[in-house]
């Protein structure tokens, strides 16, 4: 590993080992910045002198591309390496007969350039950016001998091994003043400024061009003698100062009554199970209800599916796999047993929660920097689901984790929920930014555990529903102490007094660096950006920092939400680089407050809002006792809330038959959907509540039912009474969400890697992935490219259910992805090589991918395209088929 | 009763029909008749066909391009008049001190006399064909949020872009290739393209844009390696007899049925993509015109070109997204190597788009997400993001070119006359295509979405 050092006034080392005889290389990585004066802050002595004919150097530069100034008027760049005689001083200019190799300016651009003095200059090709590039030179005595001069210097870029007789430039001089080399340095000049980074390494000097390719990468390493600052030199954080509120505006009061006779929010009837003349289809309570509703509507229910079709269904419903190489199973009830405990039941339905918590791993916006712990929400909630965590408690810890007595690291990883918002972390205005937060949380939990709609209020009170202003505001309110963040989550540990050091040094070089370009001259506000303090620390500082962030980054941490005011656990924020940290002191949350903003503009804030839920569901103590958020998810999993257990439980159907009683999943209000069987949807929410929240035993419910286990069969007549099939006299099959497509896929060839949890797979690698969709990176804009064509979620905003597009690109994958490809070359290896006949081979296909026995006219079709084709065009031919993709 | 099926066709005709169903709102993608827009889908006589829209990423300097100020050369080092900073929206990042001349001059161009600075002489010379507005105006002086603004109307990028409400009121022309593009150049470094700016919101997702890489081409286009267009016939022939098979059993499937059809469309894709980006056919002029063989000019050149194939191929909707113009450091290297990179590419496609006939019914967009404050940005030589008033362009499809809309204050801050909104502009690219973006509604949650929710009326001037 080379060892960057950043360099501002260093010492001059010696350098000793490389012989001239040989080569010689440091591998240091000198980060090199200006000083707008001449200044050689590298300077090396070879361990002897050279007074050969012919010496090469080579060394690699990369400049960083925001601090290249374009020249105009003599500005641009300057920056060399020299070879002398003599070693000089810290100002001294090594120019005048002296070569130089490096960056100066011709015609207005930045170029490589050879030179013995200003007037010697031979220009290579442009500088490029953020670009490492090798820079060779040869430095020869045209008149060979001791007692003559160098006074040809060429100049290679990027060469190759053959170039040796195409150099990019050549300069020469008619009064050489250096007969012998023996040290070099690098070299800043006028116009190079302090914000310039400059990196160069593998400096190397030999005597032939060979050697100069060969030399060995890496290895002398210098390091520069810095200690660190001691425990007292650490400057504290600075006082958290709050921004200026703009002139607060008037607005109309809180309305005293509201009213509603909206069916989702009156009470959860008792409802009792109907008796109707079809009984003997009543498997599950469900069924009396379903039943009912047909016998309303006059059609009547499909026959039980076959029991390969429907042990498909189970499988690709409950965990998203298909199970294959098993015979159907004989008592389905056991198999749905089996299905929910296995872990992969976790996985398939806690990815369907993931949409609706609009989770992901980046902030979104145009930095988009990754959130890289938000995987351990990902995980928080599989867990959730496989040990059936009752929904109360599954909401309280996602909503007030952090309140919780006492303190588990389980529960600060819950917050996810809310830290999931997306942001712009380079918004400026912290009113904007925190407000956006704020926006966020508030819209995406009211739509996942109330099923509202409330981001119209956030401008005025809402059109259809009862839901005012003031309620959008005063849900804020509950939110407004706390913030996203990554939250460690060891309690112990010092890590509190390690992110005061870390910000206490940065904010003091931040200060300082503000003050030098106030002393400079330039006008307020003076600004200078987190990425670029670590230009102005000193080594000491850089070094002390880089210990601290070092030890933090050992820490277990997630992405979460945090409020040191009403959490009563001293947790630390660690400092995460975004562009703009939102304040991260527990001052600046004290002080924090939620504005009613007059049409939703945080230009235009009224009185402060204080927190309370929707004013049409009740009253809100005024004390909350100092826990906010634990307070509004006591009163959300209250059995008494009319929407909490009727909202979950239609989610879950949703789940199983792709719409819910609901049909608008995501929004319960008066232009939602009304439910198409209300007393199912209040049986269902009440044996919720009444089993302790627990989830599975809804799950068990339904796949008990017979309404879950009817055919696809289709009625002409019943297509009539009812074309959509809301009463359900049928199984309707759907489309596999795209992980469920892709995992499919993996099993069927056999090669799906089960490994749970942990860090997602990044994006460059998702490609070669076999682990379970639910593990890709998930950036927001940049989701992997399957998820993107077949409609994975976003993560913009909750996400109540699927969209299914249907797409001339979809093909294109299916059928040209190397992906695709691979799985069939594997698939078929894999069936190939255990059958003989062609018949067995396409029967084995068939039965591995749609789980059922092929019949002759779909076996007869697959050997005829076989032998005009290959037995992996079939393969492909049936992976491209609906039935593969689809639930049957 | 409600429709359970969201992609059904009742549910997308209803969905619709706001506008008439017959005629729009079919599913673009799988279009089942070929031919152009009938007129009466539309709420009015459209002057364009399709859209081009050139989105400048980083926001160009208005005071640099097309809004000239020599009030800033005398006020070079001041601070912005009172009478001026007190109209300047307090929002961060409008600094008010330190005013910075253009480096460039400006010369007023064609028979319109419009003038146009120095850096963008290609484009000086269509002037006559240009509309300019300059007084753009919104709030958010963020990158990605202020994209979002420009694209899609709200800083949240939480509905539909533009142009997914076109190709929703316009239907697609074209059997082979999607109904509307995007490709974005130069969107390494700071500024991450938005989806959302593609993106279909809440409308149904086939009206978003399809992310096509100008070198690469379409994703998987490509047969693998050894496939014969027979083996290939061969194999879609198998998958449509499985398919057919399974859809007979099912009774009536929308969805299904138009899965089946999709595979139809992949198959003419994979004859008509590479056949667009084929540029080999081009003759060596055309070639000279958008600069292909030269940088800086390279890329651009071939995502202009692009367009233009795109759009004579049936694409109704592209957007090429040029990244870069973020000029905090140093405005004159910046915007040097920007206009370097777009203004003769740019000119070749105006030139190209009439030489070939679709000047008149193509509709050109030229706009960033912002522009720049004429302060100087600390001590850098640069200017800071301002949208408090930036200009843009129009050209083609009925728009009236030669004339300057709207105006800011003498010394480019702030929009003083006839300020645009970006609703406004959207509600402006819609007129052309003959759309009322008020009466261009999609049923959302119960609620008749338009695209322009925040207000937005059609600049109708534009068009003369």
């Amino acid at each position: 590993m080379a060892f960057v050092c950043s360099i501002a006034n260093a010492e001059p080392l010696s350098l000793g080992s490389p012989k001239i005889s040989g080569s010689g290389v440091t591998s240091t990585i000198y980060e090199i910045r200006g000083s707008g004066k001449r200044q050689n802050p590298v300077r090396r002595e070879l361990s002897e002198a050279y007074d050969g004919d012919t010496l090469f150097v080579r060394f690699r530069i990369e400049y960083k591309a925001s601090t290249i100034d374009t020249p105009f008027g003599g500005e641009g760049e300057f920056f060399v390496l020299w070879l002398d005689s003599e070693e000089g001083t810290d100002g001294s200019a090594h120019s005048g007969g002296i070569p130089n190799i490096g960056v100066h300016v011709k015609e207005h651009v930045n170029h490589f350039m050879a030179r013995f003095s200003p007037e010697t200059e031979a220009f290579g090709p442009p500088l490029v950016g953020d670009l490492e590039t090798v820079l060779v030179g040869r430095l020869t005595k045209t008149k060979a001998g001791k007692s003559a001069a160098f006074d040809r210097l060429d100049l290679w870029v990027d060469p190759e091994e053959g170039d040796l007789s195409r150099p990019d430039a050549t300069s020469t001089v008619k009064n050489p003043r250096v007969r012998e080399i023996r040290w070099l340095g690098f070299s800043t000049g006028g116009k190079t400024e302090p914000e310039d980074r400059i990196r160069v390494r593998e400096l190397t000097v030999a005597t032939g061009w060979r050697e100069v390719f060969s030399a060995p990468a890496e290895q002398t390493v210098i390091l520069p003698s810095v200690k660190p600052l001691s425990e007292s030199e650490i400057p504290l954080p600075p006082k958290y100062v709050a921004p200026p509120l703009p002139e607060i505006v008037e607005v109309d009061p809180i309305p005293e009554t509201l009213d509603t006779d909206h069916w989702s929010f009156q009470p959860i009837a008792q409802s009792g199970i109907p008796a109707v003349d079809n009984a003997e289809w009543v498997r599950s309570p469900i069924d009396a209800f379903i039943a009912q509703r047909h016998e309303e509507l006059g059609v009547s229910p499909a026959p039980v599916a076959e029991s390969q079709i429907l042990a498909r269904r189970m499988a690709l419903v409950v965990t998203g796999l298909p199970i294959i190489d098993e015979e159907a199973p004989t008592n389905f009830d056991a198999f749905a047993e089996d299905l929910l405990s296995s872990p992969a039941f976790g996985e398939r339905w806690g990815r369907h929660w993931l949409d609706v918590a609009r989770w992901a791993e980046s902030n979104g916006h145009q930095h988009n920097r990754d959130r890289s712990h938000a995987w351990r929400y990902r995980d928080w909630v599989v867990d959730a689901f496989n040990e059936d965590k009752p929904y109360d408690a599954f909401l309280r810890e996602q909503i007030a984790g952090d309140e919780l007595i006492p303190f588990s690291a389980e529960n600060i990883v819950a917050t996810g929920f809310l830290a999931a918002a997306r942001y712009s972390g380079n918004e400026l205005d912290k009113n904007i930014q925190r407000n956006e937060i704020l926006v966020d949380i508030v819209n995406s939990t009211s739509k996942a555990f109330l099923g509202l709609t409330m981001e119209c209020a956030q401008c005025h009170d809402h059109f259809f529903d009862p839901i005012t202003q003031w309620d959008y505001y005063r849900m804020q309110a509950f939110f407004a102490q706390g913030q996203p963040g990554d939250v460690v989550l060891d309690p112990k540990g010092g890590a509190r007094q390690l992110v005061d050091q870390r910000w206490g040094i940065f904010e003091s070089v931040r200060d300082r660096m503000i003050e030098e370009k106030r002393q400079q001259g330039v006008p307020e506000p003076v600004l200078v950006i987190p990425k670029n303090v670590p230009k102005g620390m000193s080594e000491a500082e850089a070094l002390t920092l880089n210990k601290i962030e070092g030890r933090l980054a050992k820490l277990p941490t997630a992405w979460a939400f945090y409020s040191p005011v009403t959490s009563p656990h001293d947790l630390a924020v660690a400092p995460t680089a975004i562009r703009w940290p939102l304040p991260f002191q527990r001052e600046s949350l004290e002080q924090a407050r939620v504005r009613f903003l007059d049409r939703g503009e945080p230009s235009t804030p009224g009185p402060v809002a204080t927190p309370g839920w929707l004013q049409v569901l009740g009253e809100t103590p005024a004390d909350l006792r100092g826990r906010p958020r634990l307070a509004f998810a006591e009163w959300l999993t209250d059995p008494q809330h009319p929407l909490t257990a009727r909202v979950w439980v239609n989610r879950i159907w949703q789940g199983y038959f792709g719409t819910g009683l609901v049909e608008t999943s995501g929004d319960f209000g008066v232009a939602g959907s009304e439910p198409s069987h209300p007393q199912l949807l209040d049986w269902l929410a009440r044996e919720l509540i009444d089993s302790g929240w627990s989830s599975k035993h809804v799950h068990r419910l339904i796949l008990r039912s017979n309404t879950f286990r009817q055919s696809s069969l289709f009625s002409a007549s019943h297509a009539k009474r009812d074309p959509a099939n809301a009463s359900l006299w049928r199984w309707q099959p759907r489309r596999l969400e795209a992980e469920a497509i892709r995992d499919s896929v993996l099993t069927v060839a056999g090669v799906l890697d089960l490994e749970m949890g942990g860090e997602s797979v990044p994006l460059d690698q998702a490609g070669n992935s076999l682990r379970r969709s639910l593990y890709l990176q998930q950036k927001r804009d940049s989701l992997p490219h399957q998820q993107m064509l077949f409609d994975g979620a976003g993560a913009v905003t909750s996400c109540a259910k699927r969209r299914v597009s249907t797409t001339g690109l979809q093909p294109l994958w299916m059928l040209n992805s190397e992906f695709i490809q691979t799985m069939s070359e594997i698939l078929s290896r894999r069936i190939g090589s255990g059958s003989d006949s062609a018949e067995a081979m396409v029967s084995r296909l068939i039965s591995l991918a749609y789980q059922r026995d092929g019949d002759k006219d779909e076996i007869d079709r697959l050997v005829s395209l076989m032998s005009e084709s290959s037995f992996e065009d079939a393969v492909s031919v049936i992976l491209n088929t609906n039935e593969f993709i689809y639930v049957p | 009763m409600s429709l359970r099926h969201p992609s059904s066709r009742r549910d997308f005709l209803s969905a619709s029909f706001g506008i008439g169903a017959g005629s729009l709102g079919l599913e673009t993608l799988l279009a089942e008749q070929s031919g152009k827009l009938a007129v009466g889908g539309s709420h009015f006589a459209p002057t364009a066909e399709r859209v081009i829209f050139l989105f400048m990423s980083g926001g160009p300097s208005q005071v640099d391009t097309f809004d000239p100020k020599p009030e800033l050369a005398k006020l070079a080092g001041k601070d912005v008049p009172e009478s001026i900073a007190a109209t300047v929206p307090k929002i961060k990042r409008a600094g008010l001190k330190n005013l910075m001349a253009s480096p460039w001059e400006f010369q007023q161009h064609g028979e319109s006399g419009i003038p146009v600075s120095e850096l963008l002489p290609a484009t000086a010379k269509h002037v006559d064909d240009l509309c300019v507005i300059r007084s753009m105006q919104h709030r958010n002086p963020v990158h990605g949020p202020g994209e979002c603004v420009a694209l899609t109307g709200t800083g949240a990028g939480d509905r539909p872009s533009i142009g997914a409400w076109s190709i929703y009121g316009l239907g697609s022309e074209t059997q082979n290739l999607p109904a509307f593009v995007t490709m974005n150049l130069h969107s390494d470094g700071m500024q991450f393209p938005q989806a959302a700016g593609w993106g279909a919101g809440f409308l149904p997702p086939q009206y978003q844009g399809t992310v096509v890489d100008p070198e690469e081409g379409i994703r998987d286009v490509a047969m693998p390696e050894g496939f014969t267009k027979s083996r290939r016939r061969d194999q879609l022939g198998a998958i449509d007899w499985f398919n057919r098979r399974h859809l007979s059993q099912l009774g009536h499937h929308p969805e299904i049925e138009a899965r089946i059809r999709s595979y139809e469309m992949a198959f003419r894709l994979q004859t008509a993509a590479p056949e667009l980006f084929e540029l080999s056919g081009e003759s060596a002029a055309t070639r000279a015109l958008y600069g292909l063989d030269t940088s800086p000019t390279k890329q651009s050149g071939r995502g202009c070109l692009l367009a233009r194939r795109m759009v004579e191929r049936g694409v109704r909707y592209v957007q090429l997204r040029i990244g870069g113009w973020d000029a905090h450091g140093n405005i004159k290297g910046n915007h040097e190597r920007m206009c370097g990179i777009t203004d003769r590419p740019i000119a070749a496609l105006l030139s190209d788009l009439k030489q070939r006939g679709l000047f008149d019914s193509t509709l050109v967009v030229w706009a960033g997400e912002f522009g720049r404050t004429p302060t100087m940005e600390g001590k850098a030589n640069g200017r800071d993001h301002s949208p408090a008033g930036y200009s843009v362009w129009l050209a083609g499809g009925g728009v009236k070119g030669g004339q300057i809309i709207g105006q800011t204050d003498p010394i480019g801050y702030v929009t003083v006359d006839r300020p645009v909104s970006p609703h406004d502009f959207h509600a402006t690219i819609l007129h052309s295509l003959g759309l009322r973006a008020d009466r261009l509604t999609y049923n959302h949650h119960g609620r008749d979405e338009v695209p322009t929710v925040f207000g937005g009326d059609a600049v109708t001037e534009v068009f003369g």
